[in-house]
């Protein structure tokens, strides 16, 4: 093996125009030889260095590179000053060309803004930082504004907050999405390339060229993407990928180790991970999920009710939104009696765009009509708390009691969310959600409930009202707990 | 008569067994095709004869005669004055019938109905030892009474389909309804028996159904308890619970099957097995102990409940279903539901004949049954559920039942013979029915215990009186319900109904005759003025 063919073939590789061939080679090079996983990983970086630099200082880099040459030109010794001049005209002319023709080309727009919220940082235009926000943004080199429908040549969007959220649309339809505290450096030079230093980016990426696949560097994976549809989470020592749809090529840069990631399957990579294929169920809508339903006005029940990805326990995950077009609810079946202790708990962890200030509110609740779509009147709403670690389900849990207003009536439960960031997106994740009643009755004459038919009759003093689990386990969750 | 010790010898003599299979006819047999190899082909991989015999003598066959009382007092329980007069002269109890087919295997002659020969003589000396003094006896259908007061139970027993001419099948219904009980024993275990035999008797009886025998049921307590039981699959043991299906005539079972390997077990005849195994079938049976278990059981069953089908069998004048009542007098409606809901034939009859005399109730002494699915109970202002086993009501049952106590009606439930299976099912359903309201005991000062008769003390059955009788302090027990402020359902967790046949229920939780009688005219007359 010498160096020069292993150099071709990670260039060719970095640049997508490896042949198949050439790939295998590459892939057992790199299986066996540490020696060509340092020269990899070299060359990766430094691809993916020169590729953002190039992205987001182009017109200074061509601007020095273009005066460092001029003095070469100068150097060229004049016999004869008309044709002297004459060269130096002709310089001047092919310079003038050359340098119009970077420009122009440095300042070739590649994508388009098709949404944004929240704080947002751009850099771009030589290094120049934008700072903006929905409501209020700076006009930047290529746009006016950072807004919606800007266009946009390449370089580096941070979100600044756990709401703030960046969509763009790439020229061929490719579309990408950053959510959150991330940072994604993009460029388009016949060949797609984005390095998501941190946090979520979801594509939708249309076919790529042949030989000119869309790269994600990571800090510990290279992702290849011909045209498919999934989500990355990068970490400083981890990156998740999640496909939805076609066929993702995940490289961990240390080693060298290659998957290909199909469609409903995520792997996890760090330095030790043994990079399996974990299957991850697909998405399910309402009118997929038992029990429950979306009762917001929209009464959409062709969304997205639960899903496997960000799971806590392996098994599915209710979505619960800020927007008003969702509210998980649902009929318990369950008839309400005077002193009835209502207890529930669940884990949660923050999603897209939920703020540190937001909170689950679980609604209990009867209608005029005891159907679910009747007029509600919510008898208790009792709050999360706040998430101390966004990223981590954490347990919740509460009370409520109910009263002789209540009584005889169908209990009724929506999940529904209690905003403290100002906005209205924010998404979480809920799991394992548990509802029990204790009815604690009035005293009186012994009851049927305590009364035994064998031994003692009734038994003195009386054992303690036991639970009674209305939702849990596998009763009335809307398989929660299933893949 | 045979002496039963002399009937022990000389089974299956020399001449029996040339003249059996002389008489026997050899009638081919179509197996039925089965994709389960555990079940085998055909019935006929389980038709091997044990090894294990003995060289003793049956009574082979009893016909017709002068009936005779032949059910003794239960053990342990009083005699009543005018049941001592009787003479204590009991023949059978339990015949073996000779059905179907044999072969002549190697040199010997197998027959289906007879492969666990040695059942009927271990199952008798059981009863001997408990004083249940029958004699054993086999007989075929031909020589058959179908008289319930001869011989109250039969076993049919075997390994293959079991199929019966339709004049044998409607003598045997009725021999039922009279009050005769059918044991069926798959021996082995063989599926091929068990299922022929519940679906025979499932079209035989098409107004019940074959329900699994609850842990509570007396067959499992009336001697001893068997809570658990050991079950031989070849040369392993596995601990598990009695399984036995039961069709309910009235309260007591009128067919029994044996899903196990009962008369194998009590004969201890199981070295087949491994003949059976080795063609890759799951025979199974209980083990010896568990089988005379049973056995000493089921003969008590059989005397007690013999005496309660005579009483249950009389014919019982019914009202058209649903029929529209007539508007002065008092209609007995019953509610029929997925359980067995017709638990006491006669005994509301009873009732109504008594109160008929105590009161000037205008009393319709047709029982009416009611049917909840369709919707109006409207002219039932009573309704009468009671049951033995599980059940569940349906969305439309539910919502009858509560238009009906909406609507001013009353519901009364009653717990036949007592037992903890239906008092868990009735607990659970009435929650579904009334989600709301909680069940309270009715106080002593309640005005239904004086609505007809001043009822202040009870008597109970002797099986209640040992469970609960001194916490109970002779105290009525009934929990009510009221709706808008009126008693509108009230449930007996003790069997009142039996209380109103003039028959003992052996185990039965429940009131004694004169109670049942007092407190059930006192419910109805309560109803009637409320």
């Amino acid at each position: 093996m010498s160096n020069s063919n292993l150099e071709q073939r990670i260039a060719a590789w970095l640049e997508g125009r490896i042949s198949e061939a050439d790939s295998e080679t590459l892939q057992q090079e790199l299986r066996d030889s540490v020696e060509a996983r340092t020269t990899f990983k070299r060359f990766a970086q430094l691809d993916a260095v020169l590729r953002e630099v190039a992205d987001t200082e182009s017109i200074g880099m061509i601007s020095q590179a273009s005066g460092s040459s001029a003095p070469i030109q100068k150097t060229t010794t004049i016999h004869y000053i008309k044709g002297a001049l004459a060269i130096a005209a002709g310089i001047a002319v092919m310079l003038t060309v050359n340098l119009y023709y970077q420009y122009v080309n440095a300042n070739r727009n590649i994508a388009r803004i098709t949404g944004l919220n929240g704080t947002l940082s751009w850099i771009g235009d030589g290094g120049q930082i934008v700072q903006g926000d929905t409501s209020q943004q700076t006009s930047t080199r290529w746009s006016n504004t950072l807004s919606e429908g800007a266009e946009l040549p390449g370089g580096t969007i941070e979100g600044m907050a756990p709401d703030s959220w960046f969509k763009l649309k790439f020229h061929d339809g490719s579309t990408g999405m950053i959510s959150g505290d991330s940072i994604l450096t993009f460029s388009d030079q016949g060949q797609k390339e984005l390095r998501l230093r941190q946090g979520r980016f979801s594509a939708d990426v249309m076919p790529q060229l042949e030989g000119k696949p869309m790269l994600i560097h990571t800090s510990v994976a290279v992702l290849k993407v011909i045209g498919t549809q999934f989500d990355v989470e990068a970490g400083p020592e981890s990156t998740m990928l999640y496909v939805r749809e076609g066929i993702v090529q995940m490289l961990r840069v240390h080693d060298g180790k290659m998957v290909d990631v199909p469609a409903n399957h995520r792997v996890v990579t760090t330095a030790n991970s043994d990079m399996l294929l974990q299957f991850v169920a697909p998405e399910r809508m309402w009118i997929q999920t038992p029990v429950w339903e979306n009762i917001s006005s929209s009464g959409d029940q062709n969304s997205i009710a639960t899903q496997e990805i960000h799971d806590h326990d392996g098994t599915r995950n209710l979505l619960v939104s800020e927007e008003a077009a969702r509210l998980p609810a649902q009929d318990t079946e369950y008839t309400i009696r005077s002193g009835d202790l209502f207890e529930f708990r669940f884990v949660w962890m923050a999603g897209m765009w939920w703020t540190p200030q937001d909170q689950i509110a679980l609604k209990l609740f009867t209608t005029d009509n005891d159907l679910i779509s009747g007029t509600p009147t919510t008898f208790a709403t009792i709050l999360s708390g706040t998430l101390i670690d966004a990223r981590a389900y954490e347990s919740a849990s509460g009370s409520a009691t109910a009263t002789a207003t209540e009584a005889r009536k169908r209990l009724f439960i929506a999940i529904d969310t209690e905003d403290g960031g100002g906005e209205l997106n924010g998404i979480a994740h809920l799991d394992n959600f548990q509802l029990q009643v204790t009815h604690f009755p009035e005293p009186g004459l012994p009851r049927l409930d305590d009364f035994r038919l064998q031994g003692t009759p009734f038994p003195d003093p009386l054992p303690p009202p036991a639970a009674e689990i209305i939702i849990g386990g596998n009763i009335r969750n809307g398989n929660f707990n299933e893949n | 008569m045979i002496h039963p010790n002399r009937s022990y010898l000389n089974l299956f003599s020399p001449f029996l067994l040339v003249a059996a299979i002389v008489t026997i006819a050899l009638l081919p047999f179509e197996p039925e095709a089965s994709g389960q190899a555990e079940k085998g082909a055909s019935s006929e991989d389980w038709f091997i004869k044990s090894d294990k015999d003995r060289n003793e003598k049956l009574q082979t066959g009893i016909s017709g005669g002068e009936k005779r009382d032949i059910i003794p007092t239960l053990p342990g329980m009083p005699i009543p004055q005018s049941e001592r007069k009787k003479p204590p002269s009991p023949d059978y109890l339990l015949g073996k019938v000779k059905w179907g087919s044999g072969a002549v295997i190697g040199k010997e002659l197998t027959e289906d109905w007879n492969l666990a020969s040695n059942d009927m003589l271990e199952f008798h000396k059981l009863a001997r030892s408990r004083d249940f003094k029958y004699m054993p006896t086999q007989m075929s259908l031909a020589e058959f009474s179908y008289d319930p007061a001869l011989m109250p139970a039969v076993l049919l027993s075997g390994v293959r389909e079991l199929k019966f001419t339709p004049t044998v099948i409607n003598k045997l219904r009725q021999y039922v309804l009279d009050g005769g009980m059918i044991v069926c024993d798959s021996v082995y275990g063989s599926p091929w028996f068990y299922e022929s035999s519940l679906k025979m008797f499932d079209d035989m009886f098409p107004e019940s159904r074959f329900r699994v025998l609850p842990a509570d049921h007396p067959l499992y307590h009336i001697s001893s308890d068997i809570d658990q039981v050991t079950y031989r699959s070849g040369g392993k043991g596995e601990k598990g619970k009695p399984f036995f299906e039961g069709l309910y005539i009235g309260s007591r079972i009128g067919v029994l099957v044996s899903k196990y390997g009962l008369g194998c077990g009590l004969s201890g005849e199981m070295k087949v097995f491994d003949e059976l195994e080795k063609k890759g079938l799951k025979p199974k049976a209980y083990s010896i102990h568990s089988a005379r278990q049973i056995g000493e059981n089921l003969a008590p069953y059989i005397v007690g409940y013999g005496r309660v089908g005579e009483a249950e069998g009389k014919a019982e004048l019914f009202g058209g279903i649903d029929q529209n009542a007539p508007t002065s007098e008092f209609v007995f409606a019953q509610v029929k539901h997925d359980g067995h809901w017709n638990t006491h034939p006669g005994a509301a009859r009873q009732l109504l004949t008594r109160l008929e005399n105590d009161s000037a109730i205008p009393v319709n002494l047709k029982r009416v049954s009611v049917d909840l699915e369709r919707g109006d109970t409207s002219a039932y202002p009573f309704l009468f559920f009671t049951g033995l086993d599980d059940f569940v009501l349906t969305t439309k049952q539910i919502r009858t039942l509560r238009k009906h106590v909406d609507q001013g009606g009353t519901l009364v439930i009653n717990n036949g013979l007592g037992l903890a299976t239906f008092h868990q099912a009735a607990v659970r359903e009435m929650r579904r029915v009334f989600p709301a309201d909680e069940f309270r005991l009715l106080p002593q000062t309640h005005e239904i215990f004086s609505s007809l008769h001043t009822i202040t003390k009870v008597q109970y059955t002797p099986t209640l009186i040992k469970d609960q009788g001194d916490t109970l302090q002779g105290r009525p027990v009934l929990f009510g319900v009221k709706i808008k402020g009126k008693l509108r359902v009230i449930y007996s967790p003790y069997d009142l109904e039996g209380g109103w046949n003039e028959v003992r229920y052996p185990l039965s939780r429940g009131y004694q005759s004169d109670s049942a009688n007092k407190l059930g005219s006192n419910i109805i007359m309560f109803v009637m003025t409320h």
